[in-house]
């Protein structure tokens, strides 16, 4: 019995190491000779990338032969990139990091996924409970998470004093015609900020919300800034902390105002999985060991200005001004559970008909 | 049965069978490809099977009719105010004595070569609401409270399109002018009709066949448009046929055979079009157009060539200087935020665009695939042009329709049934399959161009040098060739021109590494700065001004007749 519980103990403790964890100085080698790695995802700026390959060369000695590759999509598109080359059995990406849920559900049940989780993977389970983000390791973890905020620009005429303590703050009849909401139909982290605000806010929100705004349509964050930053539509609903900390880093002279409503905000965790038909495994399992370990998510933070997950981890000053420490932000509760496919089309077609658009 | 083999394998044979064959494999396989995902239903992670609900269900959903009837209000709307401004610079340029109409005419044709993309970002700098330059200073200038201009409608597409479509229906109507025979126009003056009559009896009925041939164009051109509506209606809940297939191949909720099948819808609309205009249009006849050029008697204008050259300049302020203007300005901003400020410029952003690796790498894959697009293109044209106008094999009729089929189909349309067509072959994710696009989409172009000169050459030259001895290889090569080289030249750099400028089937089908200019344009749009963008967009706009000028002065206007 003592024996069979050791065995048991011992399996869950090389589990919980990372069942699919190797030797890190074989792992590098294999990587090496892979030659490259291929990652593409919806946050991660060119000065973030760049950081991190810097960072991701030094830790492990890559050679500048050493091919390491980002794409910037955004999310749906991130998801259509990937299932396309899933279905065409063609692939040229290793590492998906996206903050779209159902997508990885779908893979995984799909066999589409690499199981394998990082050594680090242990610092990160507390927070991921916490947060109420959903992973599933092997097939997926979540090392990072970010937010929707209201976001203004207080240099613009009328804005000044703006101050939004409530969600409900927003639809205000001054700011018709000056309001930006997220694309909907063309993002899953939209829809299930929308799911989430919905079950908290209650349904008459966004009808009312949408009835008072008249808000113009945008999809990527940066560009919607930009919005913001030239005062065409100068407040926003939803944008992400970390971009306002990123414009601020290069421009000393904006001043944007970022909100942290009281009702709380949908916390949507960005889940990272290596893809089973990945030519250069070793590479992506090196990747996602980088990005977990405390140099990796250093790095990520400082360029992205987002919530880490890992335990203990210390944000920089820089970011904490926009982006508060995890354990001060209020966060709705979302059933990911129900957040398939079919919802997320329910959720868009929701959308379709309250913001009256095709 | 020798003399039939030894016939085959005759150069001419080869040559031009493969060319064909392979003209029609690079057409006809995407629009295979196209029509059978639009009857598949394929959801990630179930099974497929076939169906036609795409059509039924989808299609016929009330926001994708709403769309429908979109692409047709912007579409009318396009040709209208095009047909308007085309015809009357066409008029101007080659009936009346307005000032200056050698530098006006290669002026008035910039917009052709430039992208309507990059025209409808820079038409946003100047009239969007709040922060458009034009609305500050329409403000400032009549004490105006609210905007008095928003390019973010139907209106404002419409607008854009028809600037950057009028040097079509100028080059349809100004050809035809100036093969018109003018002795009808002379008669009805002699006989006491002024200009205005004149125009509107005599000239404007003459030219009806290159009016109504531009304004097909131009409206098949305005339905298959997707960078327009992409910049200033998608945003502002205005979608058309060709955004919405764009979304339904890139956003969260995907859905290929749902866009096969609108792209069907589009190309069965488009392809209408052209089969109206090659089996009514073109077969139309007026005696008084011939092969000839005329040099008519000029029509005094009197006091009222100012107001045509105001005209003109209007056109060009509209369509060239206040955008390119636009664009310049807030390239040379350090932010932009409505207002350009002489005291805060820099050169930075294009710094920024020369050594970010995106944007380098964009410039040189542009260049790469406009010189190797253009090359293979023409070759093929010529094989082509030469299998329809000199060969002698039965299929010329039905390779002639091939061809030419491409000019039916949108480029968004053409690049979903190339995307379908090869994503599960070593194509995918490389050059070749953005080469493979714009090949098959813009031969039709070269073909005309080098059918065109084709044509001119009297058939008795070869068979002069085929009677001599000559094979048919050193007849094409010592005889048709040096000939043609005008045409094969001005073939070579309208496409060169075209593939720098292309959006549609780069946006669909290019991967990371793998972005040409107009996609670093709208990447620029997406993830950075409005003053960066227009940077990266003023790079394309040099490029394509420079290649403008090249042909210019190795091929001039004429070749651009229609």
């Amino acid at each position: 019995m003592r024996i069979a519980l050791a065995v048991v103990l011992a399996a869950v403790a090389y589990a919980s190491h990372g069942w699919a964890a190797e030797d890190l100085a074989k792992l590098v080698e294999a990587a090496k000779k892979e030659g490259e790695v291929h990652y593409i995802d919806a946050l991660n700026q060119p000065k973030t990338h760049e950081r991190l390959d810097r960072a991701f060369r030094k830790k492990y000695g890559l050679p500048d032969s050493f091919k390491f590759t980002h794409t910037l999509r955004g999310t749906g598109e991130v998801v259509a990139t990937v299932q396309q080359e899933i279905k065409a059995g063609q692939h040229t990406i290793d590492l998906v990091w996206v903050g779209a849920p159902a997508f990885y559900k779908a893979a995984a049940k799909e066999g589409a996924l690499l199981p394998y989780v990082p050594a680090d993977w242990k610092l990160y389970q507390q927070a991921v409970a916490r947060a109420g983000v959903e992973a599933d390791p092997p097939n997926w973890i979540v090392p990072a998470a970010y937010a929707f905020v209201p976001v203004w620009n207080k240099k613009c005429p009328g804005f000044a004093g703006v101050q939004v303590r409530s969600w409900k703050d927003l639809a205000n009849p001054a700011w018709k015609g000056k309001m930006i909401i997220g694309d909907v139909r063309k993002s899953f982290t939209y829809a299930a900020t929308w799911a989430g605000m919905e079950a908290g806010l209650g349904k008459d929100f966004f009808p009312r919300f949408v009835e008072v705004t008249q808000p113009a349509i945008f999809f990527r964050t940066e560009e919607s800034l930009q919005k913001v930053m030239s005062c065409e539509f100068p407040i926003q609903l939803w944008q992400l902390s970390g971009r306002v900390y990123q414009r601020a880093i290069a421009d000393s002279t904006l001043d944007l105002g970022v909100a942290w409503p009281e009702e709380g905000v949908v916390m949507l965790g960005v889940p990272m999985a290596i893809l089973k038909g990945s030519k250069r495994p070793n590479a992506a399992k090196l990747l996602m060991e980088f990005l977990l370990s405390e140099e990796g998510m250093t790095e990520f933070i400082a360029g992205e200005g987002v919530f880490s997950l890992r335990e203990g981890f210390k944000v920089p000053d820089a970011v904490r001004k926009y982006t508060p420490e995890m354990s001060r932000v209020k966060a709705m509760p979302v059933n990911w559970g129900t957040l398939t496919i079919p919802e997320v089309r329910r959720i868009q077609g929701d959308f379709r008909k309250i913001l009256k658009v095709d | 049965m020798r003399a039939r083999a030894a016939a085959w394998l005759h150069a001419e044979t080869l040559l031009t069978g493969g060319g064909g064959l392979l003209v029609s494999a690079l057409v006809l396989v995407p629009v295979g490809m196209l029509l059978y995902t639009s009857l598949r239903v394929e959801e990630f992670g179930e099974a497929a099977y076939f169906s036609l609900v795409k059509y039924t269900e989808f299609v016929l959903s009330p926001r994708i009719l709403r769309s429908i009837a979109n692409t047709l209000i912007v579409s009318t709307g396009a040709t209208l105010i095009a047909g308007a401004f085309g015809i009357a610079l066409a008029w101007i340029h080659a009936r009346t004595d307005v000032p200056g109409r050698r530098l006006l005419e290669p002026l008035t044709l910039i917009p052709f070569f430039l992208s309507p993309y990059v025209g409808a970002i820079a038409w946003s700098y100047l009239a969007a609401p709040r922060v458009g330059m034009l609305n500050g200073w329409l403000r400032g200038l009549l004490g105006l409270d609210a905007d008095p201009l928003s390019v973010y409608n139907r209106w404002g597409i419409v607008w854009v399109l028809a600037l950057f479509f009028t040097p079509v229906m100028y080059l349809f109507v100004v050809g035809s002018l100036r093969r018109m025979d003018p002795a009808l126009e002379e008669s009805a003056r002699t006989s006491g009709s002024g200009i205005v009559e004149t125009a509107r009896r005599v000239t404007l009925p003459l030219v009806t066949p290159a009016i109504l041939s531009g304004a097909i164009l131009v409206f098949v051109s305005s339905a298959g448009e997707f960078g327009v509506p992409l910049a200033l209606g998608s945003p502002y809940k205005i979608e058309t046929m060709t955004t919405q297939i764009y979304n339904l191949t890139s956003g969260s909720a995907i859905d290929y055979n749902a866009s096969a099948a609108l792209s069907s819808v589009l190309a069965a609309l488009t392809l209408t079009f052209i089969i109206i205009h090659r089996r009514v249009v073109l077969p139309r006849g007026y005696t008084t157009i011939t092969g000839k050029g005329y040099r008519p008697r000029l029509v005094g204008l009197g006091r009222w060539r100012w107001a045509a050259l105001g005209f003109n300049l209007f056109y060009l302020l509209m369509a060239v200087i206040l955008p390119l203007a636009a664009l310049f300005l807030v390239s040379i901003s350090v932010r932009w935020e409505g207002r350009f400020d002489p005291g805060a410029l820099t050169l930075a952003n294009y710094a920024y665009v020369f050594t970010y690796p995106l944007s380098a790498r964009a410039v040189w894959n542009s260049l790469k695939l406009a010189v190797a697009g253009a090359t293979i293109s023409m070759a093929l044209a010529l094989v082509v042009a030469y299998a329809i106008h000199r060969g002698r094999g039965r299929g010329r009729a039905v390779l002639d329709l091939v061809s030419s089929l491409p000019v039916g189909f949108p480029g968004i349309v053409l690049a979903m049934g190339i995307l379908v067509a090869y994503i599960r072959t070593p194509l995918y994710s490389t050059l070749w399959i953005l080469l493979i696009g714009y090949v098959t989409r813009y031969l039709p172009y070269g073909q005309r161009m080098v059918s065109a000169a084709l044509l001119s050459l009297s058939p008795e030259l070869d068979q002069s040098s085929r009677t001599s001895g000559a094979s048919w290889a050193t007849t094409l090569w010592r005889i048709s060739l040096p000939l043609l080289k005008p045409g094969i030249l001005a073939g070579w750099l309208l496409l060169f021109v075209i593939f720098l400028r292309e959006f549609p089937i780069s946006v669909l089908l290019y991967k990371g590494g793998l972005e040409v200019l107009s996609v670093a344009v709208w990447y620029f749009v997406e993830h950075e700065s409005a003053v960066r963008t227009a940077a990266v967009a003023m790079v394309q706009v040099v490029l394509l001004l420079v290649a403008i000028w090249l042909f210019r002065r190795l091929a001039g206007t004429d070749e651009l007749a229609v």
